[in-house]
């Protein structure tokens, strides 16, 4: 077997894989978000320092004296300082306004994956072009290559939604829909037999719960972040914060599946004939709260799609399922 | 001789006493009814007894062996018959022999088997024209089936044809319009055969942009028990060696 590797590189968390000892395969993950301190003096820079190593913060020391605490922690220290982290890709690409954090991103690439020998496969997940945003996924794609090829890999992009299909829809023939509900994207693949015949992404995903339910709130996007990462369950909210979340989840969703039953039927003609029901998959980190699958099921209900699903299934890992895919498709 | 005794006055169940039964006591009564043997009625009837006897023993003699001349018994009678219709068989055969009919006969019998064959081939024919004929026909019957569904689908890819037809008029025109017009993209008149601009990205970042960082980072690694061997090959069926474009 070769040793390609594999990379998710999403909005909010970035997912190496790699092929280990026996064939199994093995992640590495990360939050790639940021936080600058920025010490007024020299004490004060040790202080900090000796507390981001109490602390046992990932953190990376700049050039110039200041400390970027990366991952999990950035948001703690954000939200600590009333401050919201920055990251570096922006709905699922690199942002040119994010410049600053680049250099970051590619440490922390290289953190997780290493140096490639020059010829190491390396497949990376890149999100599909948006319907409903005009940013340019070519530039990010190629960007992305580029910082990859000089760490010494051999770089090719991967639809996300189809390294979904890849790692999940294996036992139905790559035939199916894969849905990547991530923090920057909801990216979609209508997948027949192996043929990716509809991609696109839209832009209302787990970024946008987080603004929409800390402006409703009055709270730090960052806040509401790490309230519904540390778990939820859409039916069942105990908090004001958990309602919030649960009301912008339910709009996310009916705006993902209205988009999908209108480019569907938009591109009916290019869409061969579905004769039994497809398998719809959900994977990305949104899709972890308890009571998704239900929603989805209940929205899809009515939902005047061109194709009958059969059934609605989370990936077996939902943080993992793009690199694995990925991690796949590098053996090819 | 030892008379029967009888009990005169036997008592009944039912409380009835019987003092009169048996036949000494009949005989009295009838004697003393004066019904007593009349000599000329006993020697009638004794002459009667005789001529009847008699009878019966003529009788028995006409169906036994010695049977009196001009009389048979039934078995005679039935050996007879069957002696006279063989005789008359026998008879009848000789005759038509005399006047040659046997050689008729074997003719016709000769004639009739042939016609008997001809006419057994001739049905045997008729059988195969029949069941030719009713293969035939179930195969029509399918072709007609058939040709009528064709003639369903046809009449109604007519419908679709004309609705079709109906949508293309004008297009042609239209075709021909807008190839001869230049195609315009948000007010820029686009040409195809126009040089178009190469596609260049240029790094926001410095060249030396973060040399001299120093990470204090730690990751964690998750094996999982999964078999990516086993994966791939199923992947290598799906696609071949190469991702899909």
């Amino acid at each position: 077997m070769s040793k390609g590797v594999g990379l998710d590189i999403g909005t909010n968390m970035l997912v190496a894989a790699t092929i280990g000892e026996g064939g199994k395969p093995v992640f590495r993950m990360q939050r790639d978000a940021f936080y600058r301190i920025v010490p007024k003096s020299e004490v004060n820079r040790n202080s900090i320092k000796k507390a981001l190593e109490k602390r046992g913060f990932n953190f990376i020391e700049d050039k110039d004296g200041s400390f970027i605490v990366v991952g999990e922690e950035a948001l703690e220290t954000a939200i600590e300082r009333n401050d919201v982290a920055k990251r570096p890709l922006r709905r699922g690409v690199i942002s040119p306004k994010e410049a600053d954090s680049l250099p970051m991103l590619k440490i922390l690439i290289e953190n997780l994956l290493g140096k490639g020998d020059g010829d190491t496969n390396l497949v990376y997940s890149v999100p599909a072009k948006p319907i409903d945003g005009t940013f340019d996924i070519v530039y990010h794609t190629d960007m992305m290559g580029k910082y990859l090829g000089e760490m010494g890999y051999f770089a090719q992009p991967i639809n996300e939604a189809f390294a979904i299909a890849l790692s999940e829809l294996l036992d139905e023939g790559l035939t199916g829909i894969c849905i990547s509900f991530g923090a920057g994207m909801v990216n979609t693949a209508v997948i027949h037999q192996g043929d990716p015949l509809v991609e696109f992404s839209t832009t209302r995903a787990g970024d946008f719960i987080d603004m929409s339910a800390g402006n409703a709130l009055d709270i730090s996007p960052s806040l509401v972040q790490l309230e519904k990462e540390s778990g939820i369950d859409l039916n069942n909210y105990t908090t004001k914060i958990e309602e919030a979340v649960s009301v912008y989840y339910g709009s996310v969703i009916k705006y993902t599946v209205d988009n999908i039953a209108f480019e569907l039927k938009r591109r009916k003609k290019d869409l061969p004939i579905f004769r039994e029901e497809v398998t719809l998959i959900v994977s990305g980190g949104l899709s972890k709260a308890d009571g998704f699958v239900d929603k989805m099921k209940g929205v899809l209900g009515t939902a005047d799609l061109p194709l009958k699903i059969g059934g609605i299934r989370k990936a077996g890992d939902p943080m993992t399922a793009v690199a694995n895919g990925c991690l796949l498709a590098a053996q090819l | 001789m030892a008379g029967i005794p009888y009990k005169k006055q036997f008592v009944k169940p039912d409380g009835r006493k019987l003092n009169r039964s048996g036949p000494r006591d009949m005989q009295a009564r009838v004697t003393n009814a004066g019904g007593g043997t009349d000599p000329a009625l006993v020697e009638v009837l004794t002459n009667q007894i005789t001529e009847l006897k008699a009878e019966i023993l003529a009788m028995k003699s006409r169906s036994g062996d010695n049977a009196p001349p001009g009389f048979f018994s039934p078995e005679q009678v039935d050996e007879e018959i069957r002696k006279a219709v063989k005789e008359a068989v026998s008879e009848t055969t000789i005759s038509m022999k005399g006047r040659g009919g046997n050689e008729e006969l074997t003719e016709l019998v000769k004639e009739y088997k042939k016609q008997i064959v001809e006419l057994q081939r001739g049905k045997d024919d008729l059988t195969r024209l029949h069941a030719a004929i009713t293969k035939e026909n179930s195969e029509l019957k399918n072709k007609c089936q058939k040709l009528e569904a064709e003639l369903g689908d046809v009449s109604e890819l007519k419908k679709q044809l004309a609705v079709l037809e109906q949508e293309l008029a004008g297009k042609a025109e239209m075709i021909e319009i807008l190839r001869t017009r230049p195609a315009i993209m948000n007010g820029e008149v686009i040409d195809p055969d126009r040089p178009q601009m190469e596609q260049v990205f240029v790094d926001p970042l410095e060249k030396d942009a973060g040399e001299g960082m120093k990470s204090s980072i730690n990751i964690e690694t998750v094996t999982k028990d999964d078999d990516v061997e086993d994966k791939v090959d199923k992947l290598r069926d799906l696609l071949g060696k190469k991702l899909p474009k």
